[in-house]
């Protein structure tokens, strides 16, 4: 379980985590005024975006539909999902598709949108666990299923993207695998012989 | 955003977190390794605020190498009957002690972003050019996303109405000359 983080309240010292009042950010050499550690910093201004939000009574009367949640503003989309009308203010712009924000959410918390996804399944890892452990319990002729399974947390790791990063892990577990089939293969045909020899 | 133009940039390894730090196009991921599931954070280049460099010791590595040298030295001490255990040990000591003490004088080269939303931090704790070579690099990107970012909403957004300038008003001697003359 992910641990509990405090919520992010902008830039900071990096050292104590004592929030910085923006009149003190410059460019160059900062000395922190809480624990007073000395850090380099480069300030940067990012561009906001104005909304100018279309007013219904500056639309004109012809044509002119008012937003599902803001009744004063004219509606300028529908939403892709749900066909609510929304602003400017409700559209959210998301791989080429306007949604409101009830329906964003609902995507995002479905994982239904790649870029709003955070969480994903390290397949790398679960490869590289279960052929250890199919390793280590070969005797009891766990090799060969373990083995399989972490064969396919191996190939569900080569396909998603996220964890390209880990194709060692990957390489390794593959590895391993197949040795646990080999190992559990060589048990069972070692038993089979023994079973048909002294019946 | 999550694609196959990520560069790794970094990893940091402690006591209770994984952390694998890459660079997008778009900005910077932190991919928290928590068990068998990765948690994602990520910091867009024209949503950046501040980047800070800073060295820090991380003094519970020298705490741990330094309990690491003690019972090293202890078990050596013990086992001195056994010699070539003993010299095991001692060189195991000698190890812990040598890591500690280039932390303390090499200390962890730490690049911190903060975004509008979010935060990610790169530790570096023997690749120092590197990690100046990374800093330069996120500073530049950032500045040039926001560059970007600031031309594409001038070219989006409406000019702001003209607003029309009111008549001045007339001079205050007119204003005296136009009131009626007091009666006298």
């Amino acid at each position: 379980m992910a641990r509990p983080r405090s919520a992010y309240a902008g830039p900071a010292c990096p050292h104590c985590r004592h929030v910085l009042a923006s009149d003190a950010l410059q460019d160059g050499d900062i000395r922190c005024p809480a624990c007073l550690t000395e850090f380099e910093a480069r300030v940067f201004h990012p561009p906001q975006r104005s909304a100018r939000v279309l007013q219904l009574a500056q639309s004109g009367p012809e044509g002119a539909t008012s937003c599902a949640n803001h009744p004063r503003n004219a509606a300028v989309a529908s939403c892709e999902r749900c066909g609510l009308l929304i602003c400017s203010l409700c559209q959210l712009d998301v791989e080429s598709g306007k949604y409101c924000p009830s329906c964003f959410e609902r995507l995002a918390q479905e994982g239904a949108l790649a870029t709003a996804k955070n969480r994903f399944r390290d397949y790398g890892s679960l490869a590289m666990v279960w052929s250890i452990v199919g390793l280590l319990f070969s005797f009891l002729f766990l090799g060969i299923p373990l083995g399989i399974v972490s064969i396919y947390y191996a190939i569900r790791a080569l396909r998603s993207r996220q964890n390209r990063s880990s194709l060692i892990v990957v390489a390794a577990g593959i590895f391993i695998a197949l040795v646990d089939i080999g190992l559990g293969g060589t048990i069972l045909f070692s038993m089979l012989n023994v079973a048909r020899h002294f019946p | 955003m999550t694609d196959a133009k990520r560069r790794r940039i970094g990893s940091w390894n402690d006591v209770a977190t994984r952390q694998v730090v890459y660079e997008t196009d778009l900005g910077v991921e932190v991919d928290e390794l928590d068990h068998f599931e990765i948690i994602r954070r990520r910091v867009f280049f024209d949503d950046v605020l501040l980047v800070t460099y800073h060295k820090e010791v991380g003094p519970s590595f020298v705490v741990m190498m330094a309990i690491f040298t003690a019972g090293f030295i202890a078990l050596a001490f013990v086992s001195r009957e056994l010699v070539p255990l003993a010299s095991s040990f001692a060189a195991l000591a000698a190890l812990t002690l040598i890591l500690g003490v280039a932390r303390l004088m090499m200390k962890v080269d730490v690049i911190t972003i903060f975004g509008r939303r979010s935060k990610a931090a790169i530790r570096y704790a023997y690749r120092k050019a590197f990690a100046r070579r990374i800093f330069e690099n996120i500073c530049a990107n950032a500045a040039a996303a926001q560059q970007r970012r600031a031309e594409e909403l001038a070219s989006i957004e409406p000019p702001a109405p003209v607003v029309e300038e009111e008549p001045p008003l007339p001079p205050p001697d007119d204003v005296t000359a136009a009131a009626p003359p007091p009666e006298q």
